[in-house]
């Protein structure tokens, strides 16, 4: 799911009136008498630069009170998005270096849906708030860049709500006398958005003192899929930790919330909230799922592009990489290539009329292409340029992409640290993956001569990286080696001992979006020959196809389709064995 | 190269093994003592090991035509089986009409053969991973051939290459043995 730095784009014309940065904010907010919310906001900004207003989005209900360093004032609608935002106007431009403070009232009962779409929950027994949705704005967010801010968090719940906001665990809770119940929060990691839940939600704890816990409405999802993804959060939460440097949360919270929010999940800092069909009918997401959310605790919170046209590579190409990462870590290689497999595949073969953008293409934003771009292509091309800078080398890279903070991470940085990294300059690789189209086609063949295993490869795309080649023998001994891949034709001489090699396997583990072809049609061993070798790997794919379905992996490799009908069944297995 | 897998849909065993129809490896005609040494045609196996993944030769002389049979025992689960038989093309030719098995099953697995000079390679594979394996243990008759032979040939069949995978593409080693063959015509 996009997260919230992409909900930034609300009003997408360059800023003019605000130079701004949210520093903190007390949110004091009463949903004790739904409809209404009223909404108490006191935000602290500094000035950056010649400032004469601060834009907001629309808060909920309307306006009772609002003041600009003590004064009072007036907001007017947004110029350039009436329906989406406002303007507080200062009495006077303010200049670099000052502060401001703004307090505003607002109270009302707020339509969650918009525009055909639902934004948020509102009810008497349930309160849903994304990342300051427009309809309901309950925080200030800076609708210019991606804006940090510290914040308290203070809400009024009847009696019997429980309350999930901020960071961590309540700092209070206090019973009042009207029988309703003040939870004030703290969230003093600096974030760009703030979630809010409400509800008599119950609670799932990881077994053994893990750090993950789980939120649920009773009736609402399998509980037993709940657990499942709690324990997944409480593993994977020590591996993210390990590889992206240690997140500013005492646990993982995950919350199901009712279905029709317009996404499947987002993650906040530690927080994710999810469908509630993640733990139902749709829970073949619930493992990439929470592995994708989580993984935005850093790409997204602590972390996340300044400009919004590279917001969705490093909040969601970084979250997508990281989720397989993760889960390979934790259950093996072969999950991490079945799951950048099934990114690969569905952006080679999913899109739509096969049109295509580049990762970084300055549109990419606003392109229909955005989801198989940026999930599906970039996250695997962030695959490729770890193999070719290697694992601990491209380490280094997150950390430090990461240690830049929120707002701070460019694609400039991102190439210049990989080439600092690797001790090799990596702009014109990284270049072709980011801001270049398509993806090779590889054209192969091996041939042994004596002791050495001798690769050719062909590649019409515009795309180099380093193709890992993996030769195995009789006996399962493997020997790896690998071929650089640049363009046109390039071969490679991979030695081995022992045993003759009797397979050959080019980029087995699925380390870029790619495709490889036989230059004999049916050899997918490459060994010039199509024979029982080859008939072999062919059946140990049977029943693999491309998915029609997002996100589900078919176990589709167009390398042992031979008859290209995305499909890998008896037609390929005759192919070869009916010659 | 050639492929003869239209053959295998007239293979006789589903899944089981045909009853052989060679005799046992030759000689079967001990020389008298007292008897001229006259040369003697037939195949003498190489030893195999027992009680483990083994693929071995039988063969035996048959009006002048040598039969060869590829046994297996000990291999359990099998997904996928490669099987060089080799020979020295100098001394022996596959014969045009030549039988194979279905070793791993008819309808639940695929076949392939193919031919160069001096080698031919037979192998099967189950229908996917959904099929799951065939067990084989007992002595197995695994691919059958029929070979010509030249005149007064002192020659040898070989299995050279056995490569035998299980449903989750792991590699299993299978011990190999051929044999030395004598033609007499």
């Amino acid at each position: 799911m996009r997260n919230v730095a992409l909900l930034l784009a609300l009003v997408s014309a360059p800023a003019s009136a605000q130079n701004l940065d949210l520093l903190h904010q007390v949110i004091d907010i009463d949903l004790t008498a739904a409809p209404v919310t009223t909404v108490h906001l006191v935000i602290d900004l500094e000035i950056l630069g010649p400032s004469t207003t601060l834009d907001l989005l629309i808060p909920p209900g309307t306006i009772s009170e609002l003041l600009v360093d003590g004064v009072v004032t007036a907001a007017r609608p947004h110029p350039q998005g009436p329906s989406l935002a406002i303007q507080v106007p200062f009495a006077s431009e303010k200049q670099a270096g000052e502060r401001v403070r703004v307090e505003m009232t607002s109270s009302g009962a707020i339509s969650c849906r918009r525009a055909g779409s639902t934004e948020c929950f509102r009810t008497a027994m349930l309160t849903v708030f994304p990342p300051a949705a427009p309809a309901a704005a309950w925080h200030a967010l800076n609708l210019w860049w991606s804006d940090a801010f510290t914040a308290e968090v203070q809400v009024r719940v009847p009696a019997g709500q429980k309350v999930i906001t901020g960071q961590g665990e309540p700092r209070s809770v206090t019973a009042l006398a009207d029988g309703t119940e003040r939870w004030v929060f703290d969230a003093s990691t600096a974030v760009v958005g703030l979630e809010l839940v409400a509800g008599a939600f119950e609670k799932i704890d990881a077994p053994n003192a893990a750090r993950a816990s789980a939120y649920y409405l009773p009736g609402a999802v399998d509980t037993a899929k709940l657990a499942q993804a709690v324990d997944l959060a409480a593993s994977l939460l020590p591996v993210y930790d390990r590889l992206f440097g240690a997140a500013p949360i005492d646990r993982v919270r995950l919350i199901a919330v009712p279905r029709g929010l317009p996404f499947g999940g987002i993650g906040l800092l530690g927080t994710v909230l999810f469908g509630d069909y993640v733990f139902g009918e749709l829970d073949y997401l619930l493992v990439q799922g929470t592995a994708h959310e989580l993984a935005h605790t850093w790409w997204g919170n602590m972390t996340g592009a300044g400009d919004s046209a590279e917001a969705g590579f490093f909040n969601e190409s970084f979250a997508e990489y990281s989720a397989w990462r993760g889960l390979g870590e934790l259950q093996g290689p072969a999950v991490r290539t079945g799951g950048v497999r099934m990114n690969a595949v569905w952006y080679m073969y999913r899109r739509p009329e096969d049109r295509d953008i580049a990762i970084l293409d300055p549109a990419i934003e606003d392109s229909d292409l955005f989801v198989w771009v940026t999930y599906h292509k970039a996250s695997v091309a962030l695959r490729a340029l770890e193999t070719r800078t290697g694992t601990a080398a491209f380490d280094r890279v997150l950390k430090r992409m990461v240690q830049l903070g929120v707002s701070n991470v460019t694609s400039d940085r991102f190439i210049t640290a990989l080439s600092e990294e690797s001790g090799r300059d990596l702009s014109a690789e990284a270049g072709g993956w980011l801001r270049g189209v398509g993806f090779p086609h590889l054209t192969a063949s091996a041939e042994i001569i004596g002791s050495e295993v001798v690769v050719r490869v062909s590649n019409d795309g515009a795309q180099t990286m380093l193709l890992p080649v993996r030769l195995t023998d009789a006996s399962g001994r493997t020997t790896e080696g690998t071929v650089d891949i640049a363009a046109g034709t390039v071969e490679a001489r991979i030695a081995f001992t022992g045993a003759r090699p009797v397979l050959v396997e080019l980029d087995p583990t699925w380390t870029a979006p790619r495709e490889i072809i036989p230059e004999v049609v049916g050899d997918v061993t490459f060994d010039g020959e199509v024979d029982a070798l080859d008939l072999i790997e062919v059946a140990l794919r049977h029943g693999g196809d491309l998915a029609t379905e997002r996100r589900k992996d078919g176990g589709y490799d167009p390398l042992y389709d031979i008859d290209g009908d995305r499909r890998i069944g008896g037609a390929d297995l005759a192919a070869i064995s009916l010659r | 190269m050639r492929r003869l897998t239209c053959l295998i849909a007239i293979a006789t065993a589903c899944g089981t093994e045909a009853p052989p129809m060679i005799t046992p490896p030759m000689p079967s005609a001990t020389p008298s003592p007292s008897a001229t040494p006259m040369p003697m045609a037939g195949f003498t196996p190489d030893a195999h090991a027992d009680g483990m993944p083994a693929i071995w030769i039988e063969a035996a002389i048959i009006d002048g035509r040598v039969h060869a049979e590829l046994r297996g025992a000990h291999l359990g689960p099998v997904f996928g089986l490669a099987i060089d038989l080799a020979f020295d093309p100098t001394h022996l030719a596959l014969a045009t009409a030549t039988s194979t098995l279905a070793p791993l099953g008819v309808a639940e697995a695929a076949y392939v053969e193919t031919r160069v000079d001096g080698r031919v390679r037979f192998g099967g594979a189950r229908r996917g991973p959904a099929a799951g394996a065939l067990i084989i243990d007992e002595p197995t008759t695994l691919a059958r051939y029929a070979l010509t032979a030249s005149r007064d040939a002192e020659t040898r069949l070989e299995v050279s290459q056995v490569v035998l995978r299980r449903p989750d593409g792991s590699f299993v080693t299978a011990t190999r043995a051929g044999g030395a063959l004598r033609s007499v015509q």
